[in-house]
């Protein structure tokens, strides 16, 4: 019988190599899909473990208290971390410290002296994450000279240079001091290793805070262990081995590290008390959503292959059953059982299925490393492993076999059936089928559509567990399917149209292609559905991956609101406007501040006010962020342009100094001490900052009153954002007055002196007008005869600046030295009333406060609420809400109450009217000269009074979202399937147009017997190719541009499966695309072409044998 | 091809040289494949078809009947011999020459029917019109003209699938008819057809060439239908045996 099967197989050699050639293609693409999606899984996730989230996958435990034992500390706290890390392997370092020290008051700078001394700490930290950069490690040796290797960076800042200089450090909690020598200075082998979350430094050396931290300063071991130092408990960093991990072994690893704690505290040598720390069982959750998107994305474009696939087999399997059908019949009645028909056809079955079959799955390892090679995942540098997995022969073998006995099953069912007109479903009924079939797309399409809402592609069930929802997976496959069997009922009714005007005309050749068309219309649609969903796949392919990149720069930048954003700085904020200025590729420093706004229903809305003018067009705001675009919105922000106020300043002002003189006669028991004046600087961002020089005597004569405005900044480290101006002056002055006296303030003169010392006199603007106000802490009783304060005069001239005249008014006090009376004085330039700031809500906001565009509403400021009018609505506001990760005051969905964007220079100028009121920047975005964020960013690192994980850089978080393993490797595997889906279509095209020919051969026969050229015939069925390839092109570019917008928004999730922020706009480059439709055309115009280009028999002619 | 066959009249004229027969054929040899397999299907065949007559082929099956008409339509080129249709040598036709003549000056008829399924009884007439386009309305009128002569008139809009078998022959001759042939060249037209309609089918050729003054050189083995014919060939192992 085999021999029969061979012998049968040779009589239909090139559609059987078809079939092959279908089925082997199906199977190795199936086989890869499913090999790689195991791996890659798997893949990602160890390397999301071992790189990005290393830090956070690690575990620190800290031993409080010295330890006992600390060999037993050390094995209690590895079975801890083993049993944390749920038996993967694990690897310990220790980090052992000392209590707080004090250095030596030389070290510091002569004017730091009188204040708080600087602190260090000694340590042993493991060698391997240190390297020794100058000088020798510290060695044991005798004598109570201890020698340290000191940070880089703090040698330099300290100016130690390893050497015999002995240095004594003090015990700050009262232990003895310590002697010291610097043998050598280190530096960390890797600032970003995770071991630096042991130290309180995070490995910089140096930190400033409220006091200056150098170190740590490390020894010797023997010597950290002498008694000599105060120790504090030891702490290990625990990292664990992930390179066996796997997404199988999630759920145990994350039970073992949420019991990370107890397991610790567990510990017989641990006894002394423990922490341990870890966001493992974080990260893990995380990992394991972004896990099921990327499933999820492998399953639509695998169902949409299995129905492309299917559909060329199809294709292939009608054309051999109707080149069989006689070979059947004559079997059939030369006595052949059904029976034995079925055995053969299982038999050839078999043969078809068994190459693919065996080769496929080892096609597998190969064809997924090539995908890994490629693009994103080569990037990162994701190792798959490649073997074939059992899994992945069991889904190569049944694939084979499904696709072979799809081949096949259609002969077989021929046979049964009865020799004659196929066996077509009555009309009605295939209507109603397709009516039916589009309705469940439709509906499918719908839901997904309400889906873009929700979570996207993940589903959770009652038990709140995750899974993949399965609506996703099928509505595209369901939507393409629908929209090809539209095309397919669509295409005849078209080419009766296009038939009526051809027959009409005099030739033959646009006549028969139409008449072609319009009645033989199921013959066309083989290869027109073929390339459709090739094109569509292709597209949507395209469509994932263009959309995800800009997803991730969107996400990118609506997370850092600016190119680089310094989120806090250890400097005062007087001294931090100005110091980004002239910083080399700083184009414009923004300043910003964040507040929060606590709405009904525990929701908590950020409120950002930004230098919405300095920003300008800086500020990149996505353009669907806002319906009318966003760029009107944010001149609605901007205060009106108004004149400095108050006596503006030099820009180099570093002193200024005021002849300030207060005269006052005698109106009752009076306080000695003086009164303190207050001084108000505005900055150039409207800001204003209150100052406090120091304190006048009230007897009549000149004091030259110095405000030491660049010490008040934290030079040289701060600078303040000039040019300065003074635009108030408050005192108090408590006493008890008990008649009127007319008292004077006069600034006779400002001088403005310079870092060099050079002075110049600061003059008063002509214009300048004062307002000057009193307050009283006691109402004055009328009844009494009490008076209240008064001004009297206020004034300036050029000479004077301010020249004030008052009175405290009269108090009775019933009892000797009572309650005494306290009156405020103050005195401000005067300005313009300001104007009710303009604030941009988001949605959000507006749906969680029930405010309207156009409402007024109060949002709490330092100094009491501001009045601010909604003139705009926003989708999202960069850097707030959950999605943005920011240290906003709502992280989480739920209680997220949206945003408020503000100016900050007209909530200032609002506050500015208020006394002892401002909104001072919090934050700083720094828009840098394009490719020059990254320089920025490191300088500002380098710089001790900034936390390093303070700055944010847009390029950083970017490249971080785009080299998420999770999301990069659907991508990879998108391409890699359209590529197949274009081949598969190829094959099917290829041989629906072979059997286009062999069914027409007789036709074209008579064509050329009755004298039409020998290429005509073959000129008509190219033509009809062409039209039909054209045809599809067209639909499979509108098909897939409707499955493309309606799919991907769903498909694009973030790597924790929620849908990113701002949402996802769906891209479909140009380029790419024509590059497909060509691609994917290619094959069929080859063939084409080779068509038009055949020459007819004309002999057979007369031979022809059966019409039809 | 300026000596055409073209005129209004309805009947069609042959515009050579008169006296000389339609068709002759002078010592033709045509043999299939090569070496000890090859196959001699014709060997040495000379004869006459003179105009205006119905000239039947007899013969044994695979006595070279097909062969022999395909040459003369040239379908096919000889080995050997010399084959004029109303008095131009095939052999001095390029392939252009053959096209023009196949589509012009001869009329063929397949065992087969050889009609294009798709296309209605009309629409398949119209085919050879169409590829001398024809002017569409000239079109229209001989097509409905043909259709009521071989008596389709009412089955102008069926398709061949849903015509009888001698409706779906008798289709063919009109279409063979449609560019007004010289000569009709008809290979086993009544093959497929029970004995009633053969006859039938080869009343209506008989009618046709004394109606329309075409020739005809049609091939059967059909005795029957050779009472009808004017002079019978019979090509017997690749030669003519007999010419009555
Ligand atoms: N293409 C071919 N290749 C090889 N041999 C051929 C070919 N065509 C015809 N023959 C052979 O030439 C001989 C004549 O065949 P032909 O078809 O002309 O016979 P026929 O008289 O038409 O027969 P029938 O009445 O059965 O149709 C036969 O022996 C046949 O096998
Ligand atoms: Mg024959």
């Amino acid at each position: 019988m085999t021999g029969f099967v061979f012998l049968r197989a040779r009589g239909h050699r090139s559609l059987l190599t078809a079939a092959l050639l279908a089925v082997l293609l199906t199977t190795a693409v199936l086989a890869t899909l499913a090999a790689f999606a195991g791996s890659v899984g798997d893949a990602g996730l160890r390397h999301a473990l071992q790189t990005r989230d290393a830090a956070a996958a690690s575990l620190v435990i800290t031993a409080e208290g010295p330890g006992t034992d600390r060999a037993e500390a050390l094995r209690a706290a590895r079975r801890g971390a083993e049993q944390s890390f749920d038996g993967l392997p694990v690897t310990l370092r220790q980090f052992d410290h000392s209590g707080p020290y004090a250095l030596p008051r030389g070290l510091q700078p002569p004017a730091a002296r009188e204040g708080e001394p600087d602190l260090t700490e000694l340590a042993v930290a493991d060698r391997s994450r240190v390297r020794l950069s100058k000088g020798d490690w510290p060695a044991a040796g005798p004598g109570d000279v201890i020698g340290v290797a000191v940070p880089e960076a703090a040698a330099k800042q300290l100016k130690l240079v390893p050497g015999p200089r002995v240095l004594t450090l003090t015990d700050r909690l009262g232990g003895p001091a310590v002697r010291i020598r610097v043998t050598g200075t280190y530096r960390p082998a890797d600032r970003n290793d995770p071991y630096w979350q042991l130290d309180e430094l995070g490995g910089r050396g140096v930190r400033k805070d409220s006091f200056t931290t150098y170190g740590p300063l490390l020894t010797d071991t023997a010597a950290f262990g002498s008694g000599r130092i105060t120790q504090d408990g030891p702490s290990w960093l625990a990292t664990a081995d992930f390179s066996s991990f796997g997404a199988d072994r999630i759920g145990p690893l994350r039970t073992a590290a949420e019991n990370s704690q107890a397991f610790l505290a567990a510990q017989p040598g641990l006894k002394g008390g423990v922490m341990a720390r870890t966001s493992l069982p974080d990260v893990l959750g995380q990992l394991e959503r972004a896990l099921l998107v990327s499933r999820a994305t492998l399953l639509i474009v695998s169902l949409q292959l299995v129905l492309l696939a299917a559909y060329a087999l199809l294709l292939v399997a009608r054309l051999l059953s109707t080149e069989r059908a006689g070979e059947t019949q004559v079997l059939l009645a030369r006595g052949a059982s059904r029976g034995r028909l079925a055995a053969l056809s299982a038999m050839e079955a078999l043969l078809l299925a068994l190459p693919a079959a065996v080769c496929a799955p080892l096609l597998a390892g190969p064809l997924t490393r090539l995908l890994a090679g490629q693009g994103p995942l080569a990037r990162i540098g994701l190792h798959i492993d490649t073997g074939p997995t059992a899994e992945v022969w069991l889904v190569g073998a049944a694939a084979a076999l499904a696709c072979a006995a799809a081949v096949v099953a259609p002969a077989l069912t021929a046979a049964t059936a009865v020799r004659g007109r196929a066996r077509a479903l009555p009309a009605p009924l295939r209507a109603g089928a397709d009516v039916g079939l589009l309705v469940v797309a439709a509906v499918a399409f719908w839901q997904l559509d309400r889906r873009t809402s929700g979570s996207g592609a993940l589903s959770g069930d009652r038990e709140g567990q995750l899974g993949i929802d399965p609506l996703l997976v099928v509505a595209p496959a369901l939507a393409l399917l629908a929209g090809t069997v539209l095309t397919l009922r669509l295409l005849p009714p078209a080419a009766k149209l296009a038939e009526r005007r051809a027959a009409a005309g005099r030739g033959l050749t646009a006549s028969l292609v139409g008449w072609q068309l319009s009645r033989r219309p199921l013959r066309g649609a083989g290869p027109v559905l073929l390339l459709v969903l090739a094109v569509a796949m292709g597209m949507l392919a395209i469509g994932q991956g263009a959309s995800w990149d800009r997803s991730q720069d969107d996400q990118a930048d609506f997370r850092a609101g600016a190119p680089v954003r310094v989120l806090g700085s250890g400097t005062v904020q007087f001294g931090q406007g100005g110091v980004y200025d002239g910083m080399p590729g700083v184009r414009a420093a923004v300043p910003a501040a964040r507040t929060g706004l606590g709405l009904s229903g525990g929701r908590q809305a950020t409120v950002l006010a930004l230098d919405t003018q300095l920003a300008g067009t800086e500020l990149q705001l996505r353009d669907d962020l806002a319906d009318a675009g966003p760029e009107g919105l944010l001149k609605a922000l901007r205060p009106q342009r108004a004149a400095r106020t108050g006596v503006p300043l030099p820009d180099d002002t570093a002193r200024l100094v005021l002849d300030v003189t207060l005269r006052a006669a005698e109106d009752g028991p009076y306080n000695e001490a003086g009164t303190m004046i207050t001084l108000t600087f505005e900055d150039r961002y409207g800001v204003p900052y209150r100052l406090q020089p120091d304190t006048v005597e009230p007897d009549g004569k000149p004091h030259a009153m110095t405000v030491d405005l660049a010490g008040a900044a934290d030079a040289p480290a701060g600078r303040p954002a000039g040019p300065l101006a003074l635009t108030a002056l408050e005192f108090d002055e408590v006493g008890y007055p008990d008649r009127i006296a007319s008292k004077r303030l006069t600034i006779g003169g400002m001088r403005s002196i310079t870092a060099d010392g050079a002075t110049r006199v600061v003059t008063a603007a002509k214009g300048l007008a004062w307002e000057a106000r009193t307050t009283v802490s006691a109402e004055p009783d009328p009844g009494k005869k009490e008076l209240p304060p008064a001004i009297t005069a206020v004034g300036s001239s050029v000479r004077t600046p301010l020249d004030l005249s008052y009175h405290t008014g009269r108090a009775v006090f019933d009892e000797e030295w009572g309650a005494e009376r306290t009156v405020g004085v103050r005195v401000a330039a005067r300005r313009a009333e300001a104007a009710l700031p303009a604030a941009l809500a988001t949605d959000r906001f507006l749906e969680s406060s029930a405010a309207k565009p156009g409402s007024v509403i109060e949002v709490p400021m330092p100094g009491g609420p501001v009045k601010v009018k909604i003139a705009g609505v926003l989708r999202g506001i960069p850097t707030t809400g959950p999605g943005a990760g920011g240290p906003g005051p709502a992280a989480t969905p739920a209680t997220d109450g949206g945003a408020l964007l503000l100016d900050l220079r007209a909530v200032n100028r609002v506050l500015a009217a208020r006394p002892d009121s401002a909104l001072p920047p919090t934050e700083w975005w720094l828009f840098t000269e394009p490719g020059t964020g990254d320089r920025v960013a490191t300088a500002l690192r380098d710089r001790a009074e900034i936390d390093p994980t303070q700055i944010q850089v847009r390029d950083e978080i970017a490249e971080d979202l785009h080299d998420d393993p999770l999301g990069a490797g659907p991508q990879s595997v998108l391409l890699a399937v359209a590529l197949a889906a274009a081949a598969l279509a190829a094959v099917g095209f290829a041989v629906s147009t072979v059997g286009a020919l062999r069914e027409r051969s007789a036709e074209f026969a008579v064509l050329r017997a009755l004298g039409a050229p020998r290429r005509r015939p073959a000129r008509l069925l190219a033509a009809e190719q062409s039209l039909l390839i054209g045809l599809a092109l067209l639909i499979g570019l509108a098909l897939g541009a409707v499955l493309t917008r309606a799919v991907v928004p769903l498909i694009v999730l973030t790597g924790q499966a929620t849908q990113p922020v701002p949402g996802v706009l769906v891209e479909l480059p140009a380029g790419r695309v024509a590059l497909l439709v060509a691609g994917v055309a290619t094959a069929p115009v080859l063939i084409v072409a080779a068509l038009a280009l055949r020459r007819g028999d004309p002999a057979t002619a007369l031979r022809v044998q059966g019409g039809e | 091809m300026t000596e055409g066959i073209s005129s209004h009249s309805g009947t069609t004229v042959a515009a050579d040289r008169d006296g000389e027969p339609m068709v002759r054929v002078e010592n033709l040899h045509r043999s299939y494949g090569c070496g000890a397999a090859a196959v001699h299907a014709l060997r040495g065949v000379s004869f006459d078809v003179p105009r205006g007559e119905l000239t039947a082929l007899k013969g044994r099956s695979g006595s070279g009947k097909t062969t022999l008409l395909n040459l003369v339509g040239g379908l096919d080129s000889p080995d050997e011999g010399r084959i004029t249709v109303g008095g131009t040598d095939l052999a001095g036709l390029g392939e252009d020459g053959l096209l023009g003549l196949r589509r012009d000056r001869i009329g063929f008829v397949f065992q087969s029917f050889g009609l294009i399924p798709i296309l209605t009884a009309a629409e398949n007439v119209g085919v050879p019109m169409r590829l001398r386009r024809t002017d569409p309305k000239e079109r229209e009128e001989r097509v409905e003209l043909l259709l009521a002569m071989v008596g389709l008139a009412d089955h102008a809009a069926q398709r061949p699938g849903e015509l009888s078998g001698g409706q779906q022959q008798r289709v063919a001759i009109a279409r063979a008819l449609a560019n007004r042939p010289a000569l009709l060249i008809a290979d086993e037209p009544t093959g497929q057809l029970d004995a009633e309609t053969g006859l039938a089918v080869m009343e209506l050729l008989r009618a046709v060439v004394r109606g329309e003054g075409v020739t005809a050189l049609v091939a059967t083995h059909d005795a029957q239908l050779l009472g009808l014919a004017d002079r019978v060939l019979e090509l017997n192992d690749g030669h003519i045996v007999e010419q009555i």
